[in-house]
């Protein structure tokens, strides 16, 4: 379903005619299913994106809330430098601390590992000598939110139900239809839980889990 | 952009379909926004910072706290302190134990080799944002966490012992106190700062050429105050102001400004090629993302005291005021927020909605604290494989028997 779709939905489950709304505008309704758009992609973290980051010299860490632009990083994946052609390890900072060298900040090179402080600051070890090389980062994000009249959702449309259920109860809830509102939101939750299950198993059927395999 | 005080307001206020705050004022939903942000650093610990509790010599010019409103317009508001010299700790009056000791009163006097004996405060007061310590270091190493018990047993003179700072202790000093043992014994490392101005001790500029040799010329002068510029003679106009004779006058006059010219940092790469120094390669730029401000501390990471910690964001207060968070960690924060405006009792209650908002919140709440424990889940484990030891290695300690009579 592409956003004109979901929003003519809303608007025949809210009784409304779609080209000359009475009651509801056209962006009560988008902001609605972009509201529930994002708060899906939140819970289930299907949107999978990666991005290149440009190594400073000296620079230990680095702002995710600013460092890749646009994108809202929700997890960080994995981590590859693109001078060595390695994946970086995932490290605890005690790791470094205790059983790398004590002054691990100090020491320069192409970065090996790398760690979270906080949500928002990576860390990258050793910390690069110079400004040069990239790495790019693979990690869940928040989706580009829906604009035009044929931007689709980018998850299965099984699932794509649940914005419009969303839509309905935050529009209901606002003129205080708590029932209906609830109503709404308890079907919403039922379809966010089957994304996340979704995303989740995408392998769960063919694959069989063993220790060592 | 950030979102700001007033949108989110807004927002809420809209959801609640009171826009014009018949129901809600808007003071109410602010206080539940700060509400909402302050639980939501808390409960998570997503925001994270770090700051720098000086070794340097320690400099006190107010005794008590009223003193800061009438300290000289234009000059530093440095520390607090009670006593001049480490001996007189144990004269100090209550409460005032941990204030000093403190035998300078400007940061020059220091500056300029005037200090013959160094103290260094061994309590700091930690920032009142600071939730939790993560992490403290020493000269770039990590430092221990102790407790006062542990000390008074293995080292009974731990409150005056000076030398490298090897742990810290939190208890017994108050509740957002950070104690540093030992008491460092010498300075950080720093930056030299030069830039003296104009330095004007001669007036004709025939004056170097014919005057003794051991005499030392520096600028020419012209005038003392910019105002004055316009009356000099037109041949004297380039020259600068100069309200000094001695070079070392202005750093005792000027100990406050935008940082100049620090001789190590003006070798090093610059980083950028317009405006005001930001970044310092080497350091870690401190209370804020690095990516803008100008650079306050010019003392080095090297032999200082450093502690990163999770911390909350600042309380907003005016309309303007942004939020340290992505958008989508805001609307969290409103979720929070519907959900205490619609369960307080009076016009516009409404339960079973301000329960949906709360578990909105509290899903989102879980979201963040999952994100957060999710670097170790990418990292492949194997039974029997080489065991990663996540802990500390034990800390060093005297046989129980010590200093006991053992039979």
């Amino acid at each position: 379903m592409n956003f004109s779709e979901l929003k003519s939905e809303v608007f025949r489950r809210l009784s409304e005619s779609s080209s000359d709304p009475a009651f509801w505008m056209e962006a009560d309704i988008e902001s609605a299913l972009n509201e529930g758009y994002e708060e899906m992609s939140d819970a289930s973290e299907w949107y999978e994106w990666n991005a290149n980051l440009p190594l400073l010299s000296n620079r230990t860490y680095y702002d995710m809330r600013t460092c890749f632009g646009g994108d809202t990083v929700l997890t960080l994946k994995q981590a590859f430098n693109s001078t060595t052609r390695r994946w970086l390890d995932p490290v605890e900072l005690r790791e470094l601390d205790y059983r790398t060298h004590t002054q691990w900040e100090d020491v320069q090179g192409e970065p090996q590992s790398w760690f979270i402080r906080g949500l928002f600051w990576l860390g990258t070890f050793p910390k690069q000598a110079s400004d040069s090389g990239t790495m790019k980062m693979y990690f869940t994000a928040l989706p580009p939110p829906l604009d035009s009249e044929y931007d689709e959702p980018g998850f299965p449309q099984d699932f794509q139900y649940g914005l419009v259920e969303y839509a309905l109860g935050d529009l209901l809830s606002q003129e205080a239809e708590t029932k209906k509102a609830l109503s709404h939101f308890g079907e919403y939750l039922t379809y966010e839980a089957g994304l996340k299950s979704y995303t989740e198993g995408r392998i769960a059927l063919d694959r069989i889990n063993r220790l060592n395999g | 952009m950030a979102k700001t005080l007033s949108g989110v307001r807004a927002e809420v206020l809209y959801r609640l379909g009171d826009s014009t705050s018949v129901i809600w004022t808007d003071a109410e939903i602010d206080r539940y926004i700060n509400e909402g942000y302050e639980k939501l650093a808390m409960g998570t610990g997503l925001l994270w910072d770090c700051a720098y509790l000086e070794d340097q010599s320690y400099a006190g010019n107010y005794t008590t706290a009223w003193e800061t409103n009438y300290l000289e317009a234009g000059g530093q508001t440095l520390n607090r302190f009670h006593f001049t010299h480490a001996f007189e700790v144990d004269s100090a009056l209550p409460g005032h134990v941990n204030l000093g000791p403190a035998n300078h009163t400007t940061l020059w006097e220091y500056d300029n080799g005037y200090v013959a004996t160094e103290h260094f405060l061994a309590v700091h007061q930690l920032p009142t944002e600071l939730i939790e310590i993560e992490r403290a270091l020493w000269n770039k190493r990590r430092i221990e966490p102790l407790r006062s018990s542990e000390l008074e047993f293995a080292d009974a003179q731990y409150q005056t012992q000076q030398g490298e700072v090897m742990g810290y202790l939190r208890d017994k000093d108050g509740i957002r106190s950070f104690r540093k043992w030992r008491i460092p014994s010498q300075a950080a490392d720093e930056y030299t700062v030069t830039g003296d101005g104009w330095t004007g001790n001669y007036t004709a500029d025939w004056e170097p050429d014919d005057a003794p040799t051991t005499f030392t010329f520096y600028e020419q002068f012209a005038y003392t105050q910019g105002w004055e510029k316009p009356y000099v003679t037109a041949a004297l106009q380039p020259i600068p102001t100069s309200n000094h004779t001695g070079t070392w006058e202005f750093r005792n006059t000027t100990q406050f400004g935008i940082l100049r010219n620090p001789t190590e940092i003006a070798d090093e790469e610059v980083i950028g090629s317009w405006g005001i120094p930001r970044r310092i390669p080497g350091e870690h730029p401190c209370a804020g993302d690095g990516t803008w401000g100008i650079p306050r501390r010019i003392w080095k990471a090297a032999h200082n005291t450093k502690i990163e910690y999770t911390k909350k964001g600042k309380t907003l207060v005016g309309d303007g005021d942004t939020f340290e968070l992505p958008d989508l960690y805001v609307k969290y924060i409103r979720h929070f927020a519907m959900h205490r405006a619609l369960q307080r009792d009076g016009q516009g209650q409404d339960l079973g909605l301000s329960n949906f908002w709360k578990a909105l919140w509290e899903n989102g709440l879980s979201r963040a604290r999952k994100r957060k424990q999710s670097l170790m889940k990418t990292r492949i484990h194997i039974l029997g494989g080489e065991r990663v030891e996540s802990g500390r290695p034990p800390t060093a300690r005297l046989p129980w028997t010590y200093g006991k009579v053992v039979r």
